[in-house]
């Protein structure tokens, strides 16, 4: 550990869970709003014709669950120095029930980091990466 | 709006910068579609929906090949955006190689605001499988 770090746990605000479901008009209507009309995502012959058969949800809407827990933990904070770092892992198939995690890996001169990830309900993870917000005044 | 041959791409190729700003009915209809229920959105905008609006007018620009699939995201956030604030959005072409058949491409994005100030960014990674990228 460098001098700059703290204990995680004891100095990074906890994140709770956020847990969805993401249905296909929840994915239609995150395709109109995002803007992202991808026929992949929608049920369309394309999305049909895919190696999954069907459509899949934005790995951005995903994504969302992510950045709403750590808006929940931090407010503004996290939309004024936060960041994202995160590879998806595996496609979410509509419908599934969604859960965004963040644990708290480090806190470094006043910059939390978390662990971030999304799994479904069969525990399949569907991205991961990291996460970091400043801590105190935005 | 056509767009640029995704295989013609080569690193440090810049897309035409383009105005961004997020209406309170943009918004809402971004987090009734997440789901997100939170008071801060009713002045600001999400930092996500940002980068969405970016990646969109990244696929509006760049004509991506079947197949094609959004394999990492990097964010980081400057500052908080209000509603109705205006942007304006940089895309680069920060890296453009084929390995193993797979073409592989990441642009990076600014988002400066009237000022010319950052208020946030990313890097978006795309790949091609092998035989799409054939096709």
């Amino acid at each position: 550990m460098s001098g700059g770090d703290v204990n995680a746990a004891a100095a990074a605000p906890p994140v709770a869970p956020v847990m969805r479901e993401i249905d296909q008009p929840r994915v239609d209507a995150y395709a109109a709003a995002a803007p992202d009309q991808n026929p992949f995502h929608r049920e369309t012959p394309e999305a049909a014709a895919s190696q999954f058969g069907r459509p899949i949800a934005h790995g951005m809407l995903v994504l969302a669950l992510v950045s709403e827990a750590m808006t929940a933990a931090h407010g503004l904070r996290w939309a004024a120095t936060g960041t994202l770092k995160v590879r998806w892992r595996a496609p979410a198939l509509p419908p599934l029930t969604v859960t965004a995690r963040a644990e708290p890996r480090k806190v470094v001169d006043g910059v939390a980091t978390y662990d971030v990830s999304c799994e479904d309900e069969a525990g399949v993870v569907l991205l991961n990466g990291t996460a970091s917000v400043a801590l105190g005044d935005a | 709006m056509s767009g640029l041959d995704f295989r013609s791409l080569t690193r440090g190729d810049t897309l035409p910068d383009f105005p961004l700003s997020m209406s309170a009915a943009e918004v809402r209809a971004y987090v009734q579609a997440t789901g997100e229920r939170c008071e801060l959105w009713e002045t600001h905008v999400p930092p996500l929906a940002l980068g969405a609006r970016a990646l969109a007018a990244l696929m509006d620009h760049v004509e991506l090949l079947a197949g094609t699939v959004h394999t990492r995201q990097e964010f980081d956030f400057r500052r908080a955006v209000t509603i109705d604030e205006p942007l304006t959005v940089r895309i680069t072409v920060a890296s453009h190689a084929e390995r193993r058949g797979a073409l592989i491409a990441a642009f990076q994005c600014e988002i400066v605001n009237a000022a010319g100030e950052p208020v946030g960014g990313g890097r978006a990674t795309v790949m091609v499988p092998p035989e799409e990228a054939a096709s």
